[in-house]
């Protein structure tokens, strides 16, 4: 099982140079990945499993505002299932593997969704043939 | 269902109205194939098919045809007439639709051989008028110039429904609401919803930031999961709630965009003028020219694919995007590309 061990209290003037440094990659794959490093060095993280138990959770406020979202937007889908979560106590925890994950699928779904917007006319067609299949 | 208003057969487009056209006519589109780009055929620039509609419009109380062409012996045919032109329509009993079935000019004192009467006395005595009548093609046309009109009918509602779920929730809060099928009475009662809609509009106020989030949830019902239609209300909703393209996110099927505080209480506005107007909400594509890896752009540009650009944002390529203003974000993080 692959781990990435992190060293512990990194200062924060550091955090900064490698989020720095990952700004300035030419591929925005790598560059993403570059930041979620310099997150979980922020987050002070230690070990990283990228494939099975997690090792580090984080809160649903931490997980909203890394994914750029609402907590409602955050809770549904922790409701509906797409994002795997267990509780301590009340509260959840979401396992960053899972939020990688979620981060993945998300990119996915966004190319789908601007080649959707981009041939709304072949959509269009499609529906019109739809309907005129059924008079 | 169907506009009972007379509309041209292609063979009359294609054979008998040669002339006569008010601009280029549509030899040009038939010849190319591109037959949808011709419809509604009964809007089409010929004054045969223009004095067809006064003389068969969509009110049968405004009926104004000549009388019928008496040699016509195999279907009943109305004759039109404008200036020289000369028309035959028929009438679909199963639709009530009118067909231009015939067109020709008046020659000869109705002497000549090829007089519009004399064809037509030819054509029922030897039963090639029956070949008149419209095709499986024509009928196709009919087909999908009503689906057309069924569908804007289908997109506006949708529009509407989307503006009355944001009107009550642009400050915050949840509406539902379910899309039906655009022709339910055709389809099974169990299956006339195509999908139902949650709408969530959650202020986001930090210490640092603040902004409106609108999160849609779209369940598409049964067989319509993936129906055309399905993805066809979906950008609909999209545009209707907030139109600029790139703003839309979308994870594990749900739909968000970020808009600053107060922008969906404007867009309210914006859509109570739209729903009055009976127009449709137009998608803003991205105002900016995105910077990406010029390999992907190639490939990209040709296969109508969606490349990532340095700021994150998806787009499809196009040519024009030399017109658009450079991308802030994706110029600040080439800025900060290695030299």
């Amino acid at each position: 099982m692959p781990t990435l061990h992190l060293p512990s209290d990194v200062p924060l003037d550091d955090v900064a140079a490698v989020e720095q440094f990952a700004q300035s990659a030419s591929n925005p794959d790598m560059r993403d990945l570059l930041l979620s490093i310099a997150n979980l060095l922020r987050d002070g993280v230690e070990v990283v499993t990228l494939n099975g138990v997690d090792t580090h959770a984080l809160t649903p406020t931490e997980v909203a505002r890394r994914l750029g979202m609402s907590r409602t937007h955050l809770y549904k889908l922790l409701d509906r299932g797409e994002i795997p979560f267990h509780r301590v106590g009340r509260d959840r925890r979401i396992a960053i593997e899972d939020v990688v994950a979620f981060e993945a699928r998300r990119q996915c779904e966004k190319r789908m969704l601007a080649e959707a917007f981009a041939h709304r006319d072949q959509t269009h067609a499609a529906a019109v043939d739809a309907i005129a299949d059924l008079l | 269902m169907y506009r009972r208003r007379s509309r041209p057969t292609l063979r009359v487009l294609i054979e008998d109205l040669t002339s006569g056209w008010n601009g280029g006519g549509p030899k040009r589109l038939i010849d190319r194939g591109a037959l949808h780009d011709l419809l509604p055929l009964s809007e089409l620039s010929h004054p045969l098919i223009v004095k067809a509609i006064e003389a068969f419009g969509d009110d049968p109380q405004q009926d104004s045809p000549e009388g019928r062409i008496a040699s016509a012996s195999l279907y009943p045919s109305w004759e039109i007439k404008v200036a020289q032109w000369r028309g035959a329509v028929w009438r679909d009993e199963s639709t009530s639709v009118h067909w231009l079935v015939a067109g020709g000019l008046a020659k000869g004192g109705h002497q000549d051989h090829e007089d519009f009467y004399k064809v037509v006395d030819r054509a029922h005595r030897s039963g090639a008028a029956r070949a008149w009548l419209p095709t499986d093609q024509d009928v196709r046309l009919l087909k999908i110039e009503t689906a057309s009109a069924i569908d804007l009918g289908w997109q506006l509602d949708i529009q509407r429904m989307a503006y009355d779920a944001l009107r009550g929730i642009a400050t915050g809060g949840e509406c539902e609401f379910d899309v039906p099928h655009p022709v339910p009475a055709r389809i099974k009662p169990a299956e006339r919803t195509l999908a139902h809609v949650t709408v969530v509009v959650e202020s986001v106020r930090e210490d640092d930031v603040s902004w409106d989030e609108v999160v849609v949830e779209i369940a598409p019902t049964g067989r319509w999961m993936t129906d055309p239609l399905t993805q066809q209300a979906t950008l609909r909703l999209l545009v209707s709630l907030h139109a600029p393209e790139q703003d839309w996110d979308v994870g594990d099927g749900i739909f968000s965009a970020k808009v600053d505080p107060g922008r969906l209480q404007g867009r309210c506005d914006e859509l109570a003028a739209l729903v009055e107007r009976g127009e449709l909400a137009e998608p803003v594509p991205g105002a900016s020219a995105h910077l990406a890896h010029r390999g992907h752009l190639a490939e990209k540009t040709i296969n109508g694919g969606a490349v990532r650009a340095l700021c994150g944002v998806f787009f499809v390529p196009r040519q024009d995007h030399a017109s658009l203003p450079a991308c802030p974000a994706c110029a600040g993080a080439l800025g900060q590309l290695p030299e």
